[in-house]
């Protein structure tokens, strides 16, 4: 398996892609057939993903695609234990698109690739699974969206809260009134985390081509590990990669779309480790009449993530949840827990000064089903047509609020406006700035998609 | 010191597994009793060992265990109970390897009807013995993933370990035969197993029966490949019954590359060629000039799947341990985890390439992480013996 050169890479891509045949949207797709899948980065989460889609005997998955070929054996070994079968192993994902047979991507890489391999894939006729944190900047989203509705392709997004049924349950106790007028959301991430350590320069390793691997990223000279995890040019931090989750359940549960204003609190305080992103993260976020408030940390190992919660009859220990979210109405008060937590609605009693649970719903699901549900509904819109729960469009708003609270600190904490309609911030330059990544030739995200 | 033997009681309830691959054979069993004016009670076991590959640099790991009642339970015979030069590392073969247990530390002591202290129903004892060829990695130090790609783990220490005490580790992966033999000693309710064992190309262990009394057996032909589908958690489990335990990553690396000093730093006489040396048998790819050096993906090599172990001893370590570029990716004591995963960690190092990686990731430094419930057809392990050592974890 040899690296990619650069000459042959460019030939079909982004440069030329205008000239791009959307190849198989017009792929006659019965009930009776699998849906062709390409895998695009078989790391650690890829390969979570992929021992939930050879559950399903829908699904063929022809193609698994990283830069790194020693990632080859554990990806592949899932899907002959799956389906039987060895899928086929490319280094260059455009063979991967360029594959009529193939309906749709999965991107599990690093973010850096989220948004020009989703807009690759749509040019060439994919519908496309896309891992969060779904981009690198506020225009890289816009993009992606705008790609999947010029291509007309389904681009469902990580965010699989969306797919655990107790959330739609939670998000229609919100809108049938019975939580009164809610003025105030907040959002938690606060969990244990540790330094980024970073190791040596070293030569590229034999089986890795380095150069697609950085993609659009800057090609920093090779160290092991993830050093580039403290760099925005590779990342949104640790922070927003995972409060995307968070982010897009409250929206969920609320129903809105862009804030006004941001405006962030916090910086690096606990790591000395050289990262750019805040360890401390507190913003606020203006809807109108509704305050949206999250609060953020990396340093505090008291607050327990849900997942560690075994039985899902039971209800997490809310004031130490550190993925949960609270709405609060003016008659109750919603605590509702990612990763399968559940939510539950307390109401007070002014006569005995007390509160105590009204509403109580076990998510009484495993976390990993809800993977399966999220590809139930991928699948099932690859071939209805509709729109997934998760699109990318959903996703992208959602996205927007983590990027805001990130440019509100790149830029000194300050309150920003922000304008929906064109996704900028009202005059002010300085935060504009912000708004789209920095890109490495040739894998620039295009204007025109 | 005056020693009334009294007569012997013997027995010949021992079963040596011959019909289990890659035990090494050990024949002429003898277990007797014997009574000591002093020493009390003691039962002396007696076999023979003819494997003459055995000797000081790849001995023999000889354990015992035994049963006190019908063979439904068994127990491994702690080794600081022994005397004699048939038991633990074992460095020569030889006739009348004798093994001695001083009963007064067991529980099945009684008196007879003359009064004498015996050991209780020994007619009812039983006894299994096993061997299992190590090699030995002299004491000294050597080059940790000093070769890039070799991952870097936040939650060691950053600075890899170079210097290793003295320890041994096995000559080959753990076999389909050998684990079999472990099931049908402890695997009556089904711990241990799981059905996907049975695929016949790629592991071939058949559960017979129902529980409790479930047997297992090996599908014909497959006795000599690496036993697979196993967790984390199997693995030290079938290793703890052994007396043994999964190696360290360091030590992992160190049986491949071997020391600075092959001979260990004491004697320093045999300097090793290629410290730094990509695969066990140096630095030419797996796949080079149509020589096919382990097993890694494809079946040009000779094997689709798994390869039965020592396929490739031509291109074994320095140390004579054989595929541990490929074959099977095999579980290591470490941990692993990173600053993103504090709270959720859990991950288990795999070292070693195996039959579906590409020929560079069989090499000396790319490691995998996995869950330690994982249950894998490329995944196996092989055993350690030797006081724990640089797992460098914080945990």
């Amino acid at each position: 398996m040899k690296s990619i050169k650069r000459r042959e890479f460019l030939k079909g891509s982004i440069g030329a892609a205008a000239t791009f045949t959307v190849l198989s949207q017009n792929k006659s797709m019965g009930a009776a057939n699998k849906v062709v899948l390409g895998i695009m980065g078989v790391g650690g989460r890829g390969r979570a993903l992929l021992s939930s889609l050879v559950k399903r005997s829908d699904v063929k998955i022809k193609y698994i695609c990283d830069a790194d070929t020693r990632s080859y054996g554990p990806a592949a070994e899932i899907v002959m234990e799956g389906h039987d079968y060895k899928p086929k192993f490319v280094q260059n994902f455009r063979k991967m698109l360029d594959d009529r047979q193939v309906d749709a991507v999965v991107i599990a890489t690093s973010d850096r690739w989220h948004a020009l391999g989703t807009i690759m894939a749509c040019r060439a006729g994919k519908d496309v699974y896309v891992e969060k944190p779904l981009s690198l900047s506020i225009w890289d989203g816009r993009k992606m969206v705008e790609a999947a509705r010029k291509y007309s392709r389904v681009v469902q997004v990580g965010t699989q809260s969306r797919s655990a049924p107790y959330t739609d349950k939670a998000a229609e106790y919100i809108r049938s009134g019975k939580l009164g007028d809610v003025y105030l959301a907040r959002v938690f991430l606060m969990q244990e985390s540790g330094p980024i350590h970073v190791a040596g320069v070293q030569p590229v390793p034999e089986g890795l081509d380095y150069d697609l691997w950085c993609g659009p990223s800057p090609k920093l000279p090779y160290r092991p590990g993830r050093w580039f995890w403290r760099l925005w040019d590779f990342y949104v931090g640790y922070i927003m990669a995972d409060m995307t989750h968070q982010i897009d359940l409250v929206r969920y549960l609320i129903g809105k779309k862009y804030p006004e204003t941001v405006c962030h609190a916090g910086g690096v305080y606990h790591f000395d480790d050289g990262r750019e992103q805040p360890d401390t993260q507190f913003a606020t976020f203006e809807f109108g009449k509704l305050t949206l408030l999250f609060e953020a940390s990396l340093w505090s190992p008291y607050m327990h993530r849900i997942v560690h919660l075994k039985d899902k009859t039971k209800f997490p220990d809310w004031p130490f949840s550190a993925t949960k979210v609270e709405i609060c109405g003016t008659k109750g008060f919603m605590c509702f827990g990612r990763h399968g937590g559940g939510w539950q609605v307390f109401e007070g009693d002014r006569s005995i000064r007390e509160s105590k649970a009204v509403v109580s719903e076990p998510a009484s699901l495993k976390f990993g089903s809800i993977i399966d549900a999220h590809f139930d509904d991928f699948i099932s819109c690859i071939r209805s047509r509709k729109k997934p729960k998760a699109d990318v469009e959903e996703a992208h708003l959602s996205m927007v609020l983590c990027h805001l609270a990130n440019i509100s600190y790149r830029v000194g904490n300050r309150k920003l406006r922000f304008d929906g309609a064109s996704e900028t911030f009202v005059a002010d330059n300085e935060a504009n700035k912000y708004l789209k990544a920095n890109y490495r030739k040739p894998w620039v995200v295009p204007e025109k998609v | 010191m005056s020693k009334r033997i009294l007569p012997l009681v013997a027995v010949s309830l021992i079963c040596c597994n011959l019909s289990y691959s890659r035990w090494i054979e050990i024949s002429n069993t003898k277990v007797t009793q014997e009574l000591t004016e002093l020493g009390g009670p003691r039962i002396v076991i007696e076999y023979d060992i003819e494997d003459l590959e055995i000797s000081k640099d790849c001995p023999a790991y000889v354990f015992i265990r035994y049963s006190k009642g019908s063979g439904s339970t068994w127990e491994f015979l702690a080794m600081e109970y022994l005397r004699g030069n048939g038991y633990g590392l074992v460095e020569s073969p030889g006739h009348k390897k004798i093994i001695w247990w001083g009963t007064s530390e067991t529980s099945f002591r009684e008196l007879g009807e003359t009064g004498e202290t015996r050991i209780a129903d020994f007619g009812q004892l039983k006894f299994r013995i096993r061997g299992t060829r190590m090699v030995r990695v002299p004491a000294g130090e050597f080059k940790m993933k000093s070769l890039p790609g070799g991952g870097y783990d936040e939650s060691k220490s950053q600075e890899p370990a170079c210097e290793l005490s003295l320890f041994y580790i096995a000559k080959y992966e753990t076999t389909v035969a050998m684990y079999t033999d472990y099931l049908n000693e402890i695997g009556r309710e089904g711990a241990g197993w799981n059905k996907r064992m049975s695929d016949s190309r790629r592991c071939g262990i058949v559960q017979n029966g129902s529980a409790p009394n479930f047997t297992y057996s090996v599908k014909p032909g497959r006795e000599n490949y690496p036993v697979t589908y196993v967790s984390w958690y199997d693995a030290a489990a079938f290793l703890r019954w052994c007396g043994l335990r999964l190696p360290s990553e360091a030590e992992w690396e160190k049986a491949l590359r071997g020391g600075i000093y092959l001979d260990g730093d004491k004697r320093k006489q045999r300097k090793n060629p290629l410290p730094e040396r990509k695969y066990p048998w140096g630095n030419e790819s797996p796949n080079t000039e149509d020589i096919y050096r382990c097993n890694h993906d494809g079946d040009d090599d000779g094997f689709p799947y798994t390869a039965p172990v020592g396929s490739f001893d031509k291109f074994d370590s320095p140390y004579g341990a054989c595929d541990m570029a490929g074959n099977v990716a095999e579980w290591t004591l470490d941990w692993y985890s990173t600053s993103y995963h504090v709270g959720l960690d859990g991950f288990r190092m795999v070292r070693g390439g195996s039959w579906m990686a590409v020929p560079y990731a069989c090499d000396a430094i790319t490691g995998a992480t996995q869950f330690p419930l994982k249950e894998s057809s490329i995944m196996g392990f092989r055993a350690s013996y030797g006081t724990r050592q640089h797992t460098l974890t914080n945990n």
